[in-house]
């Protein structure tokens, strides 16, 4: 069957994280602090789905009439996203695809609306594209859509990476995305082709426990795999609510599931490793994360992909 | 909406599949909120007899069998007589749709095959559909034993709980009338003229839908507090912004 109708694309994914360079072979874009999202448009309209192809549209249905800014039949992949105050607010894209009430979507919908911006072109007119190199698919993509409020093509720039991630920097934004200008289009691949290079680095953990603390904090306990092997990684407290992560109902467990675990987590209260989240920390070589602060929880991954990079 | 994992079981076939409810309720629901403070309100449990409060591990469970007479039931006996967590639905037997009353039907579930069960679920369905047959089943939900049916739809499969005999409550009874055959030509003919042919999207709940606007309108009175008007609000403009800037400063060191 004809990808367009059968759905459930697996996206390419980057394939690094590392510190900023120029470079002739690469292009440099803005990296969008949102869902990645992939939209397909045709004349019979929107639909948009997530990396685990769990549709998306019904959480914004703002977006529902996007398919008429294209002029060709067609699957984009891009970024679904909030901007605030001036930033893609991660916080805000995330509470919105949880919600389940229309009502609630609609009234989140009118103050905050949220946008797509595209950044790769999958399928044109009745063709796959993923054969063509990046700088083919960008250009037919420049002139695929027409953008407004709600659709946009993710701008870029040749060879100076280090000038806009310094921009980026000033503006608060998490960083940029460099891609090389003869990638192929790679379905769920991590390759280096796409390289994030972030002001504060980011990682996926499975939340392992919690332990409450004075003046009602709560530590995450966080772990990642190792191959099968779930490996204690430190504690988050900055960004966490306990009532957050208890809405989503973790599993209460009666022992940790780690080989190893070092003094300072006697307290815990463990869980099953269901939940995924994102921390953030500065950049570091160490085993641990440097002043990790909690970024929230991620239900488009699944822990075992938490893997120690 | 969140999945149920169970199973359909036939005989020697045996469906791994999911439920997942059909309908849910959209209405607007309030919470109470303290009059002066605008704090939620919150339950406290208190016992008359001793004048305080009661905490959850101070509570019992208590039948009235007669007024103001309780018998009292441990969780322990409770657990002694649950039914088996079992969420398989075991098939016991196929009727046809029309033996069951509409009375009985309580609430609709999709049902989806999991991975590897497709061919299974497949067969059910087509085999049923062609012998117009529907399945009678039971499985266990919560701490309830559930009825409920499987009848095959174009696509898929639905199961729809039902009621038990003894939870139908008796009809009220009714009298005999006499009609005469030109008041009955009459009423057919009232019905036929208010017939058209029914579209369920042309209804709605016009109190929720007022309810909602009501609502709308305040929240937009107290928006404009929170708008940040020195940052851009557009994407394009930022990215137009970000990138035309790193033309400048290379032209500048050029």
């Amino acid at each position: 069957m004809d990808l367009f109708n059968r759905k459930g694309i697996k996206p390419m994914l980057i394939g690094e994280q590392r510190d900023i360079f120029d470079s002739p072979d690469f292009i440099y874009e803005i990296k969008f602090d949102g869902i990645r999202c992939i939209a397909y448009l045709d004349d019979a309209g929107t639909d948009l789905r997530n990396k685990r192809d769990k549709k998306l549209l019904p959480h914004v249905p703002e977006l529902n009439k996007i398919h008429m800014q294209v002029k060709e039949k067609c699957i984009l992949d891009g970024e679904l996203f909030i901007f605030k105050n001036g930033v893609t607010d991660y916080y805000e894209i995330q509470r919105r695809v949880l919600k389940t009430d229309p009502f609630k979507i609609k009234l989140a919908g009118n103050q905050y609306p949220a946008s797509f911006v595209a950044y790769d072109l999958i399928y044109y007119k009745d063709k796959m594209m993923n054969e063509l190199e990046l700088m083919d698919r960008k250009e037919i993509l420049d002139s695929l859509i027409l953008e407004n409020d709600r659709i946009s093509v993710s701008r870029y720039v040749e060879q100076n990476g280090i000038a806009l991630y310094e921009i980026a920097k000033s503006k608060n934004l998490e960083g940029v995305v460099a891609k090389k200008k003869t990638g192929k289009y790679w379905f769920d691949k991590r390759t280096k082709e796409w390289i994030k290079c972030k002001v504060l680095a980011s990682d996926d953990c499975v939340i392992c426990g919690y332990v409450q603390k004075e003046k009602n904090m709560t530590s995450l306990v966080l772990g990642q795999y190792r191959g099968d092997e779930l490996v204690y990684r430190g504690q988050v407290t900055l960004g966490v609510s306990l009532s957050d992560l208890l809405s989503h109902k973790p599993e209460r467990i009666d022992s940790p599931l780690f080989a190893y675990l070092p003094r300072g987590n006697e307290d815990a209260v463990w869980l099953r490793p269901d939940l995924v989240c994102i921390v953030e920390s500065m950049q570091t070589d160490k085993e641990s994360f440097r002043q990790p602060v909690f970024r929230g929880i991620r239900d488009d991954k699944e822990p075992h992909e938490c893997q120690i990079s | 909406m969140a999945a149920h994992k169970t199973a359909i079981s036939v005989g020697l076939l045996y469906i791994p599949c999911s439920l997942q409810k059909a309908a849910r309720d959209i209405s607007v629901s309030f919470n109470q909120l303290c009059k002066d403070s605008h704090e939620r309100v919150r339950y406290k449990k208190y016992c008359p007899g001793c004048d305080k409060e009661v905490r959850s591990e101070d509570i019992i469970k208590g039948y009235e069998f007669e007024k103001g007479q309780y018998v009292t039931i441990t969780n322990e006996e409770l657990e002694k007589i649950k039914t088996k967590k079992d969420k398989t639905i075991h098939v016991e037997q196929f009727a046809k749709m029309s033996d069951i009353d509409m009375i009985h039907f309580e609430k609709n579930y999709y049902i989806s095959p999991d991975k590897g069960a497709e061919k299974a679920f497949e067969l059910l369905r087509q085999a049923m559909l062609s012998q117009e047959e529907i399945a009678v089943g039971k499985t266990v939900i919560g701490t309830a034993e559930q009825l409920l049916i499987l009848y095959p739809t174009e696509k898929s499969i639905i199961a729809k709980t039902l009621f038990y005999q003894e939870e139908i409550q008796e009809a009220p009874e009714v009298m005999p009338v006499e009609v005469e055959d030109a008041e009955f030509e009459m009423a057919k003919m009232l019905i036929s003229s208010m017939t058209r042919k029914f579209d369920i999207a042309a209804y709605h709940d016009e109190y929720q839908a007022r309810l909602r606007e009501a609502i709308e309108t305040k929240i937009k009175g107290q928006d404009i507090v929170n708008v940040d008007t020195s940052a851009p609000d557009n994407v394009i403009d930022l990215m137009e912004a970000l990138t035309k800037s790193v033309e400048l400063t290379q032209k500048g060191t050029a």
